[in-house]
């Protein structure tokens, strides 16, 4: 018996036909017959384990081709089960019928050869379980997209948010416009770019996000363009990079603003040609990849320093879509708290003071802060025994909150808002690339001091996955912005290694 | 003198034909088909005259398209006379018998050569270009090809399972060859082949189906004892001889069944 | 519409045969086709129950086909009885034809395709060079159904048996008095002496049936039937005025008679010269007043 141990089913008027193929192919193959299309539906009924049907086209005296009506009913029905024409009629019309029905294969009995009919039978099988393979994975491809496209909701009713996704729909329809999306972080630049990929031209093929920012300069153009075997030390085989398996799909390059001029280049080059070379290769290879591109950072203000190539940036700039901070757009707040909650009624979740306390939250960390503080939430209800959440269940930064942050679209002096002033927030920022990294540090100033100068809750409590990433935040800062630290001790003490005053 | 290859074709020519033939300056030569002299003969000569329709199998016959696609074929610029009692046969390659002295020397410089040849009307009698087609249809009660395939197919198994799988040829004859009742099946094709054999005798394939019949003589008493002694099947020879029969109804169906798929299709 | 065939036998099934009763044809593309097999002698009351059944199974433009065995009593003279039943334009075609001997299509023994094997059934066996040769009309002996090869065959060969016998005569005549080329014409009573060779006995007798000059039973007719056996041919023309008539209309029964005229006065009588072209010509206007073709493939 072969070890593929194939279930074929031989639909033929001619049982001695049966025995004999039965006898022939016993080693090779299972086989099961019918001898007239009732029988052959029964069994069909009855089991779905065939792997190829054996199809005679005449299957009574009248000598009419009964099978080839079979051929359409089958292929509808059971799609998976490949159907091979054995008969006695050659004629060329017969075999264009039936194939254009969907007959994979034709053997005329006449012309029977054990090898090449075994051959054939086994090509067939192994033909379509692998495209029913391809099928299936793609069917699971499409589910986890779908199930990732819910983790990442595009929640909001209002007037920005409505007008943001109406452009994000009508650029979805360019499939390869390059896209900017600006905003703070946590404001959903990630979920922005999925929702383009799932309502446009490319929302079969993949969606790959990285975040530039949280993988080291060393590494970044290898991760984005590939390598290939011993390219460097410790590439021990090819690897592909973020280009090539976003191929026919949309790359999301988060935290563009913070790439050194070497990957600025091989950006811009990929953006006007379409090309990548993985690293150690010395083959181009084309790609046809939609890249939409994030930052929180003020990408103008980094051209003019020199930090940015300002070609990159034009390319890049094509089309923008600024997200609003989430306190620009207060009337979402209880919509995504209901998302979180999994409860639209809030009042079946927490108090209404509690309620009060986050919709007057300044939310620095947006969208992605409010999601862990509603995690806190739930947790410290669970500890406290409690069945709503109230004041006391929220994270003390909720509590704590004296002071509305301006929006940085909106200038302070238009707005009427005082600047951003916090316990230990100091200096005056010089650009809105460092005000948010004065937000930023300040959050994490007053989070170490409150879990205690524990990283990894600090890290947990503004989003971030681990301990590595709050620390590689903190060097981007301090790279930057060295002179920001003198007031932020708890910081600095904290992380003297990468902070040296 | 043009030389004129005639098949009779089971009737007897007047022989006023001949004499008048001589006065055209051409030299009738009956013409047996049977044998495989005729085709060199073919090469000198000017033409093939049939006298139709033939007579075979108790009933007259049409043999006319199976000579136009053999000349078509063989000798496109021969001419393919047809000799009748009809009178309402239209066609320059026509000789109506009953008015020999109406025709010239003349006449038969102007008929067409079969690549130049108009459409032929039908002739009366069995077509035996339709028959040729149902003997290579692969189902049914007409086809010969069928039980032949059917014959082979059983024969082609077993030998496998003799020769390269070494299984006992008890167990072989058990579960295969005697469930097959090669037997009635080789009984089966005789009988087909009768029906079929004599029809073709005035054609140009006559001469490969004689050749098909002296070899299929050579299986008979294994057949005809239901495949009982596996000596024919070790040493090849059954195959050899079914697979030589299928080769040569192969060619034959390539040449005369048009709207096949050739045996080499996979 | 399609119409239903019905092919209706008299022959031996009782004695020691399948028995009287009804046959379906399998996987027929004509749904209504079917084979009656009857064994009744003639008799007053047999040709009665005949003519009903005839008269049934021609409904609704239904074809019938009788089939009268010889030795089971039957001769020309029923076939008018049957020819001439009363029938209106609802009823479909009858024909009849006399069968015996074993010598006509519808034997197995004749026709590898026909029906009628030995003792009463539809098989029967046969020795070709030597090597006994088994051949069936039945498809399934459980459902008693006949192969439609077999039935469509039969059907057909007796559609145009006529003008094929016709055709075959006019043929075969025409290729013997050919020999006398150039000649086209001969004299009173010359052709007579042609046919009358012993070479050529067998087509005098069929041209005799032809124009209705063989009686039963005499001589001639044991005759012709001798040849039948050996030839493993239908010869013999069973008033083929009336069957013509019948078959294909008037026009054909007054060419068949315009022909028949001309060879009984000037072939079989010395009342003029015989033209072989005017023999051709009547001929082939008979032929071209029966439809159909004259053989099919």
């Amino acid at each position: 018996m072969s070890s593929k141990n194939y279930h074929i089913l031989i639909v033929d008027d001619d049982t001695e036909f049966h025995q004999q193929i039965r006898y022939a192919f016993r080693r090779q193959f299972l086989f099961s017959g019918a001898v007239n299309e009732e029988q052959l539906l029964q069994k069909l009924g009855e089991s779905s384990n065939f792997d190829l049907l054996l199809l005679d086209l005449v299957l009574d005296e009248s000598e009419a081709k009964k099978g080839l009506d079979l051929i359409p009913q089958i292929v509808s029905q059971y799609p998976e089960l490949p159907v091979i024409i054995v008969t006695g009629d050659r004629s060329i019309d017969t075999v264009v019928t039936a194939m254009k029905l969907g007959a994979k294969n034709f053997l005329v009995k006449d012309d029977f050869d054990f090898d090449y009919w075994e051959q054939r039978f086994t090509e067939v099988v192994e033909g379509s379980k692998l495209k029913q393979e391809n099928r299936e994975l793609r069917a699971e491809v499409d589910r986890r997209r779908a199930e990732e496209n819910e983790a990442y909701p595009f929640i909001g009713e209002s007037p920005q948010i409505q007008e943001i996704k109406r452009i994000l729909k009508l650029v979805s329809e360019e499939p390869d416009v390059t896209v900017l999306i600006t905003g703070e972080t946590g404001t959903g630049k990630e979920v922005a770019a999925r929702y383009l990929h799932a309502h446009g031209a490319r929302q079969k093929g993949p969606f790959q996000a990285v975040n530039l920012s949280a993988i080291q300069d060393t590494l970044l153009e290898s991760t984005l363009f590939g390598h290939k075997k011993g390219a460097f030390t410790g590439a021990s085989r090819d690897m592909e990079g973020y280009f090539s398996q976003a191929n026919h799909g949309i790359l999301m390059l988060d935290e563009i603003g913070d790439i050194d001029h070497n990957i600025q280049i091989k950006l811009l080059r990929f953006l006007e040609t379409k090309l990548i070379r993985p690293v150690g290769s010395d083959q181009d290879v084309l790609l046809d990849v939609q890249v939409v591109t994030a930052t929180h950072r003020d990408l103008a203000g980094a051209v003019q320093e020199g930090r940015f190539r300002a070609d990159l940036f034009q390319r890049l700039k094509a089309m923008v879509i600024e997200l609003p901070p989430l306190r620009a757009r207060r009337d979402d707040i209880p919509l995504l708290l209901g998302h979180y909650f999994q409860e639209p009624d809030l009042s079946r979740v927490m108090t209404e003071e509690a309620l009060d306390a986050m919709l007057e939250y300044n939310w620095i960390g947006n969208v992605r802060e409010l999601k862990n503080a509603v995690s806190y939430a739930q947790l410290r209800a669970r500890i406290q025994d409690k069945k709503l959440i109230d004041e006391r269940c929220l994270p003390a930064e909720i509590l704590n909150s004296e002071t509305i942050i301006p929006i940085p679209s909106q200038p302070a002096a238009a707005s009427g808002e005082p600047g951003p002033s916090t316990s230990t927030l100091v200096t005056t920022p010089k650009n809105i690339d460092e005000e948010h990294a004065l937000i930023d540090l300040d959050r994490i100033e007053k989070l170490l001091i409150q879990k205690n100068k524990v990283k990894k809750d600090v890290a947990i409590a503004i989003g971030l996955e681990n301990t590595d990433n709050l620390r590689y935040r903190i060097k981007k800062h301090f790279d930057k912005h060295p002179h920001l630290f003198a007031n932020f001790p708890t910081i600095s003490q904290s992380y003297r290694r990468i902070v040296k005053l | 003198m043009k030389i004129v290859l005639l098949v009779e074709g089971g009737r007897k020519a007047p022989t006023a034909l001949f004499s008048q033939s001589e006065q055209w300056g051409v030299e009738l030569r009956p013409t047996p088909v049977a044998g495989t002299d005729w085709k060199t003969a073919l090469e000198d000569a000017y033409a093939v005259m049939l006298l139709v329709p033939t007579w075979g199998a108790n009933a007259y016959l049409s043999p006319v398209t199976l000579w136009q696609q053999y000349l078509q074929m063989e000798a496109p610029s021969k001419r393919l006379i047809l000799a009748s009692f009809e009178s309402s046969f239209q066609h320059a390659n026509h000789l109506d018998l009953l008015r020999l002295t109406d025709y010239s020397a003349q006449w038969w410089e102007d008929c067409q050569p079969i690549d130049h040849m108009q459409e032929l009307p039908p002739v009366v009698g069995v077509d035996l270009s339709e028959k040729l087609q149902r003997f290579f249809a692969g189902h049914g009660q007409d086809s010969i090809v069928a039980v032949l395939s059917r014959i082979r197919l059983v024969v082609q198994m077993a030998s496998r399972e003799l020769r390269k799988m070494q299984t006992p040829y008890e167990e072989i004859y058990s579960d295969l060859v005697e469930p097959a009742e090669l037997g009635q099946k080789w009984r089966e094709w005789r009988n087909r082949w009768i029906n079929y054999y004599p029809l073709f005798e005035h054609t140009p394939i006559a001469s490969s189906l004689k050749q098909i019949a002296k070899q299929t003589d050579g299986v008979e008493p294994w057949m005809a004892a239901g495949g009982q002694d596996a000596a024919p099947l070790h040493d090849g020879s059954i195959l050899e001889i079914l697979n030589r029969v299928r080769e040569q109804l192969q060619q034959i169906e390539n040449q005369y069944v048009v709207q096949k798929l050739s045996h080499t299709y996979r | 519409m399609i119409k239903a065939r019905t092919i209706v036998i008299i022959w031996s099934w009782q004695r020691s045969g399948l028995g009287e009763g009804e046959w379906k044809v399998a996987g027929s593309s004509h749904l209504e086709d079917r084979l009656v097999c009857l064994d009744r002698p003639a008799s007053p009351a047999a040709v009665e129950t005949l003519k009903k059944v005839l008269t049934d199974y021609s409904r609704d433009e239904g074809e019938v086909m009788l089939f009268l065995h010889r030795h089971h009593g039957y001769f020309q003279d029923h076939l008018k009885d049957f020819l001439h039943l009363p029938l209106d334009d609802s009823h479909g075609l009858v024909r009849c034809f006399l069968f015996g001997e074993g010598a006509d299509e519808i034997y197995l023994t004749t026709n590898a395709r026909g029906l009628l094997g030995t003792s009463g059934t539809f098989t029967a066996n046969m020795m070709f060079e030597g090597q006994q040769v088994g051949l069936s009309a039945v498809a399934d002996p459980e459902r008693r159904e006949l192969k439609s090869a077999h039935f469509n065959h039969v059907w057909q060969v007796y559609r145009q048996a006529l003008r094929r016998r016709i055709y075959e005569l006019k043929e075969d005549l025409l290729g013997c008095l050919a020999q006398a080329l150039p000649t086209t014409v001969f004299a009173p009573g010359e052709v007579y002496q042609v046919l009358n060779k012993p070479e050529h006995r067998m087509l005098l007798l069929r041209l005799l049936s032809f124009v209705g000059r063989i009686r039963k039973r005499s001589d001639l007719a044991r005759e012709i039937r001798t040849f039948e056996q050996e030839n493993n041919r239908t010869l013999t023309f069973d008033d083929c005025g009336i069957q013509l008539e019948t078959a294909h209309g008037t026009a054909a029964a007054e060419q068949y008679a315009l022909l028949a005229a001309y060879v009984l006065r000037n072939i079989l009588a010395r009342g003029g010269d015989v033209s072989l072209l005017e023999l051709r010509e009547k001929f082939e206007e008979l032929l071209l007043q029966i439809s159909g073709l004259t053989y099919h493939s």
